[in-house]
């Protein structure tokens, strides 16, 4: 029979001791991020107006004259690793595909070309000063 | 309850970091861990903090429930779609993990909810596991009001399974801890966890919520609080998708400085409540004056017959405040102690203590280990 002393005892102290498992190991698994090589297919959105590009992507539109005909048009940014035709977005004429040069796969590496997963637009939360946790004594 | 003096382990810079605890000197004094001091709590003290922990958790459920069944959120400024969000998970019971109660107690007296942390609590590696650590090495021979270690892993085997990602702003020392450690107590429930950046989370209209690998994100843990989520980018995107949020969007009610006068009217005279109002205080009295959605102490203030005596700075001053009845923290040697509470799924599981010289608990806390005989 247990007096009530171990009782209060067991309720609250921990019978083991503490296990962390991946602190030990570093082995928490964080998603990669998006590579690109020269020759991979990819898609972007065609529009037929600069604000139509602007209503389904802000400021990642560009205009570029394409193919041998030279015909222009507002593109959205380059989609990658989509696996296959994406749909178009909401405002577009339509999808076109494209072959990767070397320098456009090295710039959207690189992040000085801005690519989406398929129609995956990042960047929409995190906007907060500093972290997010209440309590500690880190900033 | 007692403040001491305390020898620190000549090493312990290394305990701590052996176990994940990497920000200890982090904050603005330099030192945020110190063990030179300790609390020596008695049986009776510690029962009296589990009691009113649980018995405050169990007021704050019910004070959810009122909220959502009369559709009282005119307090809570929320952003369009917020509350559509609150009652649909509410209704649906999503299930909660954690949350921190800060509490006014000296010993004598009931203890008195200051707030509750509900949505994004900090501050557990270093009460969970650091001050447990400190407990065997230190005082092995006392015990501790902490099992929130074996809590924490019972939750996630209740409340989720599969692979959870783990969202918080990963820049962020602290609470990238903070969240390696979580997703460590998931990993021993079983469940696959995968860390993102919160600013990672993706939007992809067919698929909801993605990571970088345009995985969905079926179910998410973020150290991210709801209300900042809300009123960002992808806040409309919250009720579309199908993601299962930890914490649940009910959360920010709890979390809310508004919910503080409410629990005072549903609860008059509550021995662990102090009296609230929103908008301006009783012309009488001393008060403390909160931002409902403040935080880390910033911008709140302690007024005395309408002077104000005491003003933390901060970036939350244009937001709706609500005035608490002013209770005394735990005060020696010219530091101010409040108790963190935790609850992790609906028990209480343990404390944690940060120190501070003002009499408003800010980032630049100390946190002290406890034991009690």
């Amino acid at each position: 029979m247990l007096e009530q002393a171990q009782v209060v005892a067991l309720r609250r102290r921990r019978s083991h001791s503490i296990t962390l498992v991946l602190i030990a190991s570093s082995a928490m698994v964080a998603g990669c991020d998006q590579r690109v090589s020269a020759g991979d297919i990819a898609y972007h959105d065609r529009f037929g107006s600069a604000d139509d590009c602007r209503r389904d992507y802000g400021d990642n539109c560009t205009y570029a004259s394409t193919g041998a005909s030279g015909r222009g048009g507002y593109y959205g940014p380059y989609i990658v690793n989509s696996g296959s035709r994406p749909a178009p977005s909401p405002n577009s004429v339509g999808v076109e595909q494209t072959v990767l040069s070397r320098e456009v796969a090295s710039r959207i590496n690189s992040g000085a070309e801005s690519a989406r997963g398929g129609f995956t637009s990042r960047g929409g939360f995190g906007g907060g000063e500093g972290g997010g946790g209440e309590g500690g004594g880190g900033e | 309850m007692e403040r001491q003096l305390s020898k620190p382990r000549p090493d312990w810079p290394a305990r701590l970091e052996e176990h994940g605890f990497l920000f200890h000197s982090e904050g603005q004094s330099g030192t945020y861990w110190d063990e030179s001091v300790c609390y020596r709590f008695t049986t009776a003290e510690i029962d009296c903090l589990d009691d009113a922990t649980a018995e405050l958790h169990a007021l704050c459920l019910e004070a959810v429930d009122r909220i959502v069944r009369a559709g009282r959120y005119e307090r809570f400024d929320l952003p369009p779609g917020a509350a559509g969000l609150i009652e649909h998970s509410w209704k649906a019971r999503v299930p909660h993990l954690y949350g921190r109660m800060d509490l006014a107690y000296d010993g004598s007296g009931p203890p008195k909810l200051l707030e509750y942390n509900a949505d994004t609590p900090t501050a557990l590696l270093e009460a969970a596991v650091a001050q447990w650590v400190w407990l065997e090495q230190v005082h092995p021979e006392a015990d501790q009001f902490n099992s929130i270690h074996e809590k924490l892993i019972a939750r996630w085997r209740a409340v989720a399974g599969g692979r959870v990602h783990f969202a918080a702003v990963t820049t962020s020392l602290e609470d990238r801890s903070t969240v390696l450690y979580l997703a460590d107590t998931a990993s021993q429930a079983g469940i696959e966890p995968v860390e993102i950046d919160i600013a990672d989370v993706g939007w992809n209209p067919q698929r909801g919520f993605v990571d970088l690998q345009e995985r969905p994100i079926h179910t998410a843990f973020k150290l991210y609080p709801t209300e900042w989520m809300l009123r960002e980018a992808f806040g409309d995107k919250l009720a579309q998708a199908n993601t299962r949020w930890i914490e649940p969007p009910w959360k920010l009610l709890l979390s809310s400085k508004a919910i503080l006068p409410l629990l005072w009217e549903f609860n008059p005279g509550h021995p662990h409540l102090l009296e609230a109002h929103y908008g301006e205080p009783p012309p009488q009295g001393r008060w403390a004056r909160k931002p409902i959605y403040s935080r880390e102490g910033a911008n709140v203030s302690l007024v005395d017959t309408g002077r104000t005596i005491t003003a933390a700075p901060g970036r939350y001053g244009h937001q709706p405040v609500i005035h608490q009845a002013y209770a005394p923290l735990y005060q020696r040697d010219g530091t101010h102690a409040v108790i963190g509470s935790w609850v992790i799924g609906d028990q209480s599981a343990g404390i944690g203590i940060r120190e501070d010289a003002s009499a408003v608990t800010m980032n630049t806390s100390h946190f002290a280990p406890h034991y009690f005989v």
